[in-house]
């Protein structure tokens, strides 16, 4: 049973200068993409920055405003629906954001950021605020008297907790954690991805985990999809994707990724220049300009994502 | 042959009547032509560490204690005047993120070839023409064109590029390079240090490396310092360290990192947070989080102490191990 699916998705963002009034290009942040997610489980986003991760991550939270495409909640598509009708679906959808810093309100308590989403979405009664507070608090390893104090008194770890629990404080379906750890030390990494994984299997939660570090990645996912300039170009079972990647932009971008151990000797793929602009994306393959094994028709021909369901590739040297 | 010695440095922050032992006690050295990792979590000293030896540590820090030699010469008996003669020319410096440290009203070149100006003493033209060939060394396409551009105009590592090129403009024998690729891409992080690599090689020069990522550690370095709450906690060969990390603090920054070629289910972490830096704990440093935590540990600080190859560690379990102490605090 899928929670999320998503066909063909598109976001284009107009360049303008305010003084000509004039469209001066387009962004083409997300450019077709289907994906869907499973209930219950994680789907890992990979790619640089610029790829469109974080875009993906807002359309479906009905953040952002497709230009083209549908986004599926349990079959329903909440792309075309009133803002008022969405109101009674936000809660299902939450987010976790990168930054533990700038997510929480300074001049707030912990009880007021915690009990706002209550508020608003009726999930206990008022009387019990102060206990579901506790609870919340309780749930991601922090105590009751936390909550009279201020962001600013807890350390980045900790704040995160907080995000966390205002998360799953309107019981949702699925959790957008958009680079949850990018901003963690390392030591502070692997509690919270043991907190936000001991989360999913106490509540069903569904999760679009977005990062860059491949390692996390691996490590939380049970699917994987890769994106380069607004396209998928690889997705399927983390296994099968870490282990035997197809996509030359896959490929590269696991073998640039450091293993803490001097050991391990591994052929580096280094991968020409850096990601073109999303104004100037080039034609045939996305990836052609960087690609080691760039043939004739790839400058051309855009390769279609194809494969069976495990595992998916747009790329012209994959045959099926 | 030692390019630098850090001996017993202190330094210590002054902020409302208390005292922060930002670094605390901490020695180390690196040799020409070595790549030595100072390793810890924010708030470990590391990067007090690096200002320190740049001497760049100002009001209400100050360094208490202890010796920076420099090609033979301790770089904290020197006044300011003379600092700025060997800063940027000797030992040089590319930080962690390179939008901020570039200037965004002045040309990429020209950023560049004022340094040259400066402690070359030479002509404009030929500071140009210094600093073309040096943004051609570090990788940027079409240098004598870019050179005109201004920092906006260029990529997260290109920007890196052109700090790395600034920093290398005078041939230091000394770069530090605090979290040189944190902010970078995967793909871009491994052509920047595939790059220090080779300056490395080619100019002879050294570099301490400040990072919290032991992936990049072993990639890239030859030494490793682990810092913690401003004392170095274990300091060896990387080999050595990999192979056999002793300190448990170590251990479980080792352990705790997911790695792209396993899969284990649960992750091991590190309970607790690093302590605040006006109350760290009275005995060892770590003690507050430590798995194999004794009663002594929480009374006394240990050595740090030679278990033989040069590999030292800060720990009672090791005090029964044949030793050669280095510090008493």
């Amino acid at each position: 049973m899928t929670i999320i699916d998503v066909v063909d998705l598109k976001k284009y963002f107009t360049l303008s200068t305010p003084i000509l009034e004039m469209e001066t290009g387009v962004v083409k942040a997300v450019n077709g993409i289907s994906f869907h997610i499973n209930h219950g489980e994680t789907l890992g986003l990979v790619g640089e920055s610029g790829s469109g991760k974080t875009t993906t991550g807002k359309l479906i939270l009905r953040l952002l405003k497709p230009t083209a495409g549908k986004i599926l909640l349990e079959g329903r598509d909440i792309s075309k629906i009133s803002d008022r009708e969405f109101r009674a679906i936000r809660k299902d959808l939450q987010v976790v954001f990168q930054n533990p810093y700038a997510s929480l309100d300074p001049k707030m308590t912990i009880q007021d950021i915690l009990t706002q989403p209550l508020t608003i979405h009726k999930i206990v009664q008022p009387l019990e605020y102060s206990k579901e507070v506790v609870r919340l608090l309780n749930l991601v390893g922090l105590s009751k008297k936390d909550a009279n104090r201020f962001p600013h008194e807890f350390s980045g770890g900790q704040r995160q907790r907080i995000g966390i629990a205002r998360a799953i404080s309107t019981k949702p379906k699925f959790i957008v954690c958009d680079e949850p750890v990018s901003a963690l030390d390392v030591s502070i990494q692997s509690q919270i991805l043991n907190l936000m994984m001991d989360l999913q299997r106490e509540f069903k939660l569904s999760y679009l985990f977005i990062a860059h570090g491949l390692n996390v990645i691996k490590h939380v996912s049970n699917r994987v999809a890769v994106m380069y300039l607004g396209k998928i170009v690889e997705v399927g079972n983390a296994e099968t994707i870490f282990n035997t990647p197809k996509h030359p932009y896959t490929k590269a971008l696991i073998s640039a990724s450091p293993i803490p151990d001097p050991d391990i000797k591994r052929e580096r793929i280094i991968l020409k220049d850096e990601i073109p602009s999303p104004i100037n994306i080039p034609t045939g393959c996305t990836f052609h300009t960087r690609c080691a094994e760039c043939m004739d028709i790839c400058r051309s021909n855009e390769p279609e994502l194809q494969g069976l369901d495990e595992h998916q590739i747009a790329c012209h040297l994959v045959n099926f | 042959m030692s390019l630098l010695d850090v001996r017993d440095l202190k330094t210590y922050f002054y902020i409302d009547n208390e005292v922060i032992p930002a670094v605390d006690g901490v020695n180390f050295n690196i040799n020409k032509g070595e790549i030595v990792a100072l390793v810890g979590e924010s708030g470990s000293g590391k990067s007090v560490t690096s200002l320190s030896i740049m001497g760049l540590i100002k009001e209400p820090g100050k360094i208490v204690n202890g010796e920076i030699i420099f090609n033979k010469e301790d770089l904290l008996s020197k006044k300011e005047r003379e600092m700025r003669r060997i800063r940027g020319k000797d030992i040089a410096m590319i930080y962690q993120d390179p939008m901020s440290s570039l200037n965004p009203y002045i040309r990429v070149g020209n950023q560049i070839a004022e340094t040259l100006i400066i402690h070359k003493k030479i002509s404009k033209a030929d500071a140009k023409k210094e600093a073309i060939k040096m943004m051609e060394l570090v990788g940027i396409p079409d240098a004598d064109k870019r050179y005109k551009d201004y920092p906006s105009q260029f990529s997260g590592g290109m920007r890196q590029r052109i700090m790395i090129a600034m920093a290398i403009a005078c041939e230091p024998k000394l770069l530090i390079a605090d979290e040189p690729t944190t902010a970078l891409d995967v793909t871009v992080q491994a052509e920047i240090l595939d790059l220090l690599r080779r300056l490395m090689k080619d100019n002879g020069m050294s570099i301490l490396l400040i990072t919290h990522d032991l992936g990049v550690v072993a990639e890239i370095a030859d030494r490793v310092c682990i810092m913690y709450c401003g004392k170095i906690m274990e300091q060896s060969s990387k080999i050595s360290l990999f192979k056999n990390p002793l300190n448990p603090y170590t251990r479980g920054l080792i352990q705790c990192i997911p790695r792209t070629d396993d899969k284990a289910e649960v992750l091991y972490t590190i309970g607790g947070n690093v302590p605040y830096p006006t109350d760290f704990p009275k005995g060892c440093r770590f003690s507050t989080r430590c798995p194999d935590v004794m009663e002594k540990c929480k009374k006394e600080i240990p050595a740090l102490a030679d278990i033989g190859e040069r590999h030292l560690v800060r720990c009672f379990l090791y005090e029964n191990s044949e030793v050669k102490k280095y510090d008493d605090n």
